[in-house]
């Protein structure tokens, strides 16, 4: 764990990038069907950096059967206020690397099916997940029902530590049906569930317990969560194309789980295509959030300490505001196909209800992405 | 009963929209075909948004994904 600077951050971005031009070369070198490469960069004004490169392939092995695999990274470099306080007073500069792949068989026009694993590490997390999925259409082509269910596994530990701190195992499906309601308008209707076991805690994440009576008084001990939760959510979904040239979506979304997490999502998307080779679209996104029940911004129970005590902010009332820009353009390439490059600005607020240390956080997001398809 | 005479509503409301799909021509397709009418519009952004909102929100993205109307499934 190093020292948070800017040049170690720099120089791991630039070679992950490189690394990732160089697979997309020569991917697209061996007659590829689809290579994909895009970049993110998060910021935000907790000091949290992330650089995020992905890389991505897609073979269509015949008529019927499609392989891909893709590649994902974060270089974080972090000095946020849960850092400082809590874990190095230097922050940390840290990379997490990640790889996947997928198989997808369409035995015939309306039937499709397919199954993914992927695996990520970091010097202190490693996880895999294994997913199956299955997607039906009627002969009509009017209705689609899918169904997916996948299961994971996490080693999460300290750096340093001989040992991983704990493990934790999670399985959960999902369902979604879509309709085609006229020749400009789709919906869809999607439910998904989850439930996850173990060690679901940050060994990184401490709690001051502090004595009401004495303002002295205080002791600081590692975070406690359930060693299960269970958690769900259903989104409606609209897509319209009111003229050829314009399209809109909005969606809502419930999510609630035992935790008494419960939060509602809404967005609207307008897409706008001048011409058939510029798009550019406009999101605005709302999430309002109920906190955990056992959630506390301050913990003031000594000499009691609490079995259940919580420093994860994302399990507090919350309340984000997001607006994303997207510019796209595709061009004809001399490989007999189409390249498609993206660029991509997003803010988000959150105002974090109950967090003393933390009352509210602005982050920045930009993107670029190129994808060449033939 | 509240929670009945919703659920009663839920269902035949999506039984009516069922009902009130109209099977659209291969030929008539056209917008619904346009990638921004897909299900996911730009799949290098929603793999970063998905991992950003993972790791930022307690909330649970249904993961199953139909097809976005164009036949194209």
């Amino acid at each position: 764990v190093a020292a948070t600077e800017r040049g170690p951050v720099r120089r791991r971005a630039t070679r992950a990038a490189w690394a990732l031009v160089a697979l997309a070369l020569a991917s697209l070198a061996r007659a590829d069907e689809r290579v994909a490469i895009d970049g993110h960069l998060y910021l935000d004004s907790d000091r949290l950096e992330v650089w995020h490169p992905h890389a991505g392939v897609q073979i269509d092995l015949d008529e019927e059967l499609a392989v891909a695999a893709s590649y994902d990274a974060d270089v974080i470099s972090a000095a946020t206020i849960d850092v400082r306080t809590a874990a190095s007073p230097r922050g940390f500069v840290e990379s997490r690397h990640g790889l996947g792949v997928d198989l997808t068989a369409a035995p015939s026009s309306t039937l499709r099916y397919g199954v993914s694993a992927s695996g990520s590490f970091a010097p202190d997390y490693a996880s895999g997940t294994a997913s199956a999925r299955l997607a039906w259409e009627d002969d009509t082509r009017t209705h689609t029902v899918a169904v997916a269910a996948s299961g994971s596994y996490a080693g999460v530990g300290r750096v340093g530590d001989q040992a991983p701190v704990g493990d934790a195992w999670a399985g959960g499906a999902s369902v979604a049906w879509t309709a085609v309601v006229s020749r400009a308008m789709v919906l869809d209707l999607a439910l998904a569930g989850e439930h996850a076991r173990g060690y679901l805690e940050s060994p990184y994440r401490f709690v001051t317990i502090h004595d009401a009576l004495d303002p002295t008084g205080s002791v600081v001990v590692p975070e406690s969560l359930p060693d299960a939760r269970t958690r769900g959510s259903a989104r409606a979904r609209i897509r319209i194309a009111p003229t050829d040239d314009l399209f809109v979506r909005g969606s809502y979304r419930f999510h609630a789980d035992d935790w008494g997490v419960a939060g509602h999502t809404v967005s609207v998307e307008a897409a706008a295509a001048p011409v058939p080779e510029l798009l550019a679209s406009l999101e605005l996104r709302c999430l309002v959030q109920r906190g955990a029940s056992f959630y506390r911004g301050r913990y003031e129970t000594l000499p009691d300490v609490p079995t259940l005590r919580a420093r994860d902010r994302e399990l507090a009332p919350t309340t984000t505001l997001g607006a994303a820009l997207r510019l796209e353009t595709r061009f004809a390439g001399p490989w007999n196909g189409e390249a498609r490059l993206f660029l991509r600005g997003e803010l988000l607020y959150t105002r974090l209800v109950d967090t003393p240390l933390l009352p509210e956080r602005l982050a920045g997001v930009v993107g670029l992405g190129l994808s060449f398809e033939r | 009963v509240t929670h009945l005479v919703l659920r009663a509503l839920l269902v035949l409301s999506l039984a009516s929209l069922a009902e009130a799909c109209v099977p659209v021509a291969a030929w008539d397709r056209g917008r619904l075909a346009h990638p921004e009418m897909a299900d996911s519009p730009n799949e290098q952004c929603a793999g970063f948004d998905g991992h950003l909102t993972g790791a930022r929100e307690a909330a649970l993205e249904p993961s199953a994904a139909g097809g976005g109307g164009c036949g194209c499934n």
